[in-house]
């Protein structure tokens, strides 16, 4: 399904852009830059999602394996699997920018990292919305132990290909790559949304340059 | 048989009906969820002749086989060959056509891949060719009575996949015929991008025998696409509509048989005869549309007029108004392209191609013929580089043929191919080719005598060529005749013949015309001056394609004025809009640009430091460019280099590590660097003999690639950049490389540092064979690494040497390994 994108959150794609926590106040000079960048995204961007409400116990039995999704699901007799890209165009663009000016490539990726998680989060609220429920947050393959290799499933539980036209390559990356796949619980009626720390089931949370800096890479919720 | 089939298909007095769904049918008789439907050939061989009977009683002449994913990537790891399973779902299929009193046929039915060609993915066009023709080859043998082509969102998937059936065929010594339908949004694209001006000009080129639409949409939606389709071939269009659109919740397909039948109906004024269900439909859909057509007759509707057009999926250019040819990647003549190409420097051919299509060109000329250069390896290299980066068309440019056809296979839409002439040799070398790859082509006015002086005589070869042409099946829309310039200098005479030839060309043959410009002035100043004033005379004349510098400004405001002046441009509409914007503002009223950033141009002035490094400092590429030109007057390149541009990008690294700055501003500083290196290697190609230091690979020269099966690159080009700044030449080989190239780069060039990225953990294992590949090889380089998902440790365990963090420690490596 085509979905409207009208705006991409500016600090975010800051955030993107720098690789550290945000500098306050943020300087005008990196406002525009973002601003520029989202504006060429905005413009060229089809982003396009899809989405199949499925029983959660069925998934844990199959390929939804390990123990982080089984406690993030925990509760949900439902859940949505999502798929959501910004297509092909994007990635053109991003090549294309490289080609002549790698700075200004920087704040296009960072503008389509923003942008897609923006796609997520309206989409997301729009199905809270519809369901009058409340969601967990997005879980997606490679968080904590839910392997990689899920990935192809998720793409045919979805018909990816089909419905979004979004692929696997063989080395299990999606493409195109401004793409999500995840699943959302749908929480039981009643219950309110928790936001945990997700350092805690991060792989890479040893090395993690930015936790180091007391800095959280996903999109704070407080 | 065959000649009876493609009889058949071509009666236009009749209709044929095709099936519709087959996967949800299967599934309705138990094939269980997340097996793939191919296999159902195997274990139920009578479910499926099952599915295909009812089709045909319903009313179906052709019927798809059960084969639509059955390709040796999607049946991998099933036990069962693309041959065994193509074999036994022909004979399912032949089975229920044979038994029934219609004889109807039986297609071949071939899916997308499902995997995303390259640029965007990473299946090689080689590749999905080769897939494609293993289907083809089973299902001719297992006697299949036609090819579908089905459900295909990217015209590059399209194209190997006509060329495999093709070629086959042709192998097999058979001629099916082959069906081609691709899947449009609403929106009038594929997921890829590609339009239907583009997707009718590439299958008809090709050599389809019908065009169509399947899946998408529901009929009511696809009717506008449709409409547009049979406007842009003249290739019989075919339909195959969803059930309406699906229920976002429940997934179920929103409208009944009889609706689809009646929505379908419309279509016919369209003079469309052939007709399927996609996704939704079931035999009782075929059955109200065998009900809906009884009793009447297809519409014969006009066949739409060609028209001359060149395209990418993408980027449909018709040539209905003057477009410009760009002319700069061509390396005669010019020396620092010529080393870009010794060099592979493809990201300074690339930006040529970049800052022509910026500057206005809507075709871009390719040539890549020079000594040392192997050009049918080397063209379809660059064709292919272009065109990840680029939509804009391009014009094969190459006198070799064997190097045009290894360019026009590969090319993504419909190219030109620049030229055929009018000698014997030609013709029979570069015509066919035309043909079976649906280019157009330049016609160059000469022949074994030479170029002809009079204007009649070069119409005549335009005249033989344009016939011969023809005969080969190549329309009259797909020609354009270059006249030929001269040089004033050299025959003056003459100037005025090429002119006339061009009006002749026009008039009595009826084709588009094209001109290379620039060759007017040679061996004279002010060789602007005369370029305007030939292109206006051209424009006169008829010249519909000019191949100019769009870089210089008074060319592209010869054509616009041109054709307002002519009334070309409808209330100068063009024209306005191309003079209202602020940058042509300040041109015609000679103030220079404002600077986009909003820091003076030059702050030295202020704080008493040198020009140059606050230049890098802040970042301002035309301002350290301007430094380094005024130095390499007085200064040597070494000293500039090494007293101006390393201590200045040191400064900048400092601040980087110090958190005083962010990683985009040290880009944007590299950058600024950048301006300077580039102004050093123009100064080096152009004063070849001066004493100063290699900036080529020899001594300094780093390998980067990310490796095999990643497709993020984009660390890797920072590195790249800051890399190339410390004067660092980079050899980058681009991502998803597989270890060997990284192998033969490093011994071709004598390597002794190789760099690579990986972002996933999935392509870690790739990094980890890559480095082994170097150690087997016993070579003397070191490996340094980095990804977002690699640490120190993980680094030296799978053997690299260094573990780079970021861009800015792979320059203290750079400089740790190689001084």
């Amino acid at each position: 399904m085509l979905f409207s994108l009208k705006q991409i959150p500016i600090p975010e794609i800051v955030r993107y852009a720098l690789g550290t926590a945000l500098p306050s106040p943020i300087p005008q000079e990196f406002l525009s830059l973002a601003q520029n960048a989202a504006q060429e995204v905005l413009s060229c961007c089809q982003p396009k999602y899809h989405l199949v409400r499925y029983p959660v116990q069925p998934l844990l039995d199959s390929f939804l394996t390990g123990e982080d999704i089984r406690r993030h699901l925990s509760g949900c007799s439902d859940c949505v699997l999502l798929c959501a890209t910004l297509g092909s165009e994007v990635d053109a663009l991003i090549r294309r920018t490289q080609v002549t000016d790698m700075a200004k490539t920087l704040w296009l990726d960072a503008a389509a990292s923003a942008a897609i998680e923006q796609v997520c989060d309206e989409v997301q609220l729009d199905i809270a919305q519809r369901l009058e429920r409340s969601l967990t947050t997005r879980f997606s393959c490679g968080y904590g132990d839910l392997p990689l290799s899920a990935q192809p499933h998720f793409l045919s539980c979805l018909d990816a290909g089909r419905k979004i036209g979004l692929h696997l390559s063989p080395s299990g990356m999606l493409v195109p790559i401004k793409s999500v796949t995840a699943v959302i619980g749908i929480l039981p009626e009643g219950a309110a949304a928790s936001h945990s720390d997700s350092c805690s089931i991060c792989n890479l949370r040893e090395n993690c340059q930015l936790r180091r800096k007391g800095v959280f890479c996903g999109k704070d919720y407080q | 048989m065959e000649k009876i089939i493609n009889d058949l298909l071509e009666d236009s007095s009749r209709f044929w009906l095709l099936d519709g769904a087959m996967g949800t049918q299967l599934q309705k008789k138990g094939l269980p969820f997340g097996l793939q439907p191919e296999l159902f050939n195997l274990s139920h061989p009578e479910i499926v002749t099952g599915i295909h009977r009812e089709y045909i009683e319903a009313g179906s002449n052709i019927i798809y086989a059960n084969t639509f994913g059955a390709n040796r990537k999607k049946l991998s790891g099933c036990g069962h060959s693309v041959q065994e399973v193509i074999t036994a779902a022909v004979k399912n299929a032949k089975a229920a056509a044979n038994a029934s009193a219609t004889q109807a046929l039986v297609a071949l039915d071939i899916g997308p891949i499902g995997e995303l060609l390259e640029p965007t993915g990473t299946l090689s066009f080689e590749e999905a060719y080769d897939i494609f023709a293993e289907e083809i080859t089973a299902g001719v043998t297992a006697g299949a009575d036609l090819i579908v082509l089905e459900t295909m969102t990217d015209l590059y998937e399209v194209k190997a996949g006509i060329l495999a059936a093709k070629e086959t065929c042709e192998k097999l010594g058979r001629s099916l015929p082959l069906m081609v339908s691709m899947t449009f949004e609403a929106n009038g694209r594929t997921f890829t991008g590609c339009s239907v001006p583009s997707m009718a000009a590439v299958i008809e080129g090709l050599g389809a025998d019908f065009i169509g639409f399947n899946c998408s949409l529901g009929p009511v939606e696809l009717l506008p696409l449709a409409k547009e389709l049979v406007s842009c071939t003249s290739l019989p269009v075919f339909i195959k509509a969803n059930a309406g659109l699906p229920d976002p919740q429940t997934n179920l397909y929103s409208i009944s048989a009889e609706e689809f039948a009646r929505c379908m109906e419309e279509y016919l004024s369209l003079g469309i005869r052939v007709f399927g269900g996609c996704c939704g439909t079931d035999p009782e859909f075929i059955c109200e549309m065998a009900k809906m057509l009884s009793g009447k007759h297809p519409v014969k509707s006009a066949v739409p007029a060609r028209r001359s057009c060149v395209c990418t999926p993408t980027d449909f250019v018709p040539v209905d108004r003057v477009r410009i040819i760009g002319e700069r990647i061509n390396p005669t003549g010019k020396k620092r392209l010529k080393q870009a190409i010794l060099e592979q420097d493809f990201d300074y051919i690339l930006s040529q191609g970049i800052s022509q299509v910026e500057a206005g060109a809507s075709i871009l000329d390719v040539n890549m013929g020079m000594p040392g250069i192997d050009e049918v390896q080397m063209l379809p290299l660059v064709v292919k580089k272009l065109q990840s980066v680029l939509d804009t068309p391009l014009q094969l440019d190459s006198s070799n043929p064997q190097a045009v056809e290894a360019a026009l296979r590969i090319y993504n839409g419909k190219p030109i191919v620049n030229s055929v002439n009018g000698e014997e040799k030609s013709m029979q070398a570069i015509l066919p080719l035309v043909k079976k790859y649906g280019a157009a082509v330049v016609t160059l006015t000469l022949d074994e005598s030479g170029i002809p002086l009079l204007a009649e005589q070069r119409f005549a070869v335009a005249e033989k060529i344009v016939r011969r042409a023809e005969q080969y099946g190549i329309p009259k829309e797909d020609i354009f005749v270059d006249c030929l310039t001269l040089t004033a200098s050299a025959q003056q005479k003459e100037v005025v013949e090429t002119l006339k030839a061009m009006k002749m060309v026009k008039e009595k043959l009826g084709v588009k015309t094209v001109l290379g410009v620039s060759n007017i002035s040679f061996g004279l100043p002010n060789r602007e001056l005369l370029n305007h004033s030939f292109l206006l005379m051209a424009l006169q004349a008829g010249l519909d394609l000019p191949i100019i510098n769009p870089n210089i400004p008074s060319m592209l405001d010869a054509i616009r004025a041109f054709e307002v002046l002519y009334n070309l441009d409808e209330h100068s509409a063009r024209y306005i809009e191309n003079f209202s914007r602020p940058e042509e503002i300040a041109r015609i009223s000679a103030k220079p640009v404002a600077a986009p950033i909003s820091a003076p141009e030059s702050a030295s002035a202020e704080t008493g430091h040198d020009p140059l490094t606050d230049g890098i400092k802040k970042g301002l590429a035309e301002s350290v460019r301007r430094e380094v030109a005024a130095l390499l007057t007085s200064q040597e390149p070494e000293e500039i280099i090494n007293s101006k541009l390393i201590p200045a990008l040191d400064v900048v690294g400092q601040e980087f590590e110090q958190g005083k700055i962010f990683l985009p501003q040290m880009i944007q500083s590299a950058q600024a660097a950048q301006a300077g290196f580039e102004e050093i290697k123009n100064f080096l190609a152009n004063h070849p003999k001066a004493d100063t230091p290699s900036l080529s690979l020899a001594q300094k020269g780093i390998v980067l690639a990310t490796v095999h099966g990643d497709v993020h690159d984009i660390g890797k080009n920072i590195v790249k950049v800051i890399l190339e700044n410390y004067g660092f030449p980079v050899l980058d080989l681009g991502r998803d490389v597989p270890a060997q190239k990284v192998v033969s780069a490093v011994k071709e060039h004598s390597i002794k540092l190789v760099g690579l990225s990986a972002l996933m953990t999935t392509t870690l294992k790739s990094m980890e064979e890559t480095i082994a590949a170097l150690r087997a090889e016993n070579l003397d380089c070191k490996v340094m690494v980095g990804g977002a998902v690699l640490t120190e440790d993980y680094a030296m365990k799978i053997g690299a040497d260094f573990y780079a963090k970021d861009a800015k420690q792979s320059v203290d490596i750079a400089k740790k390994v190689l001084g």
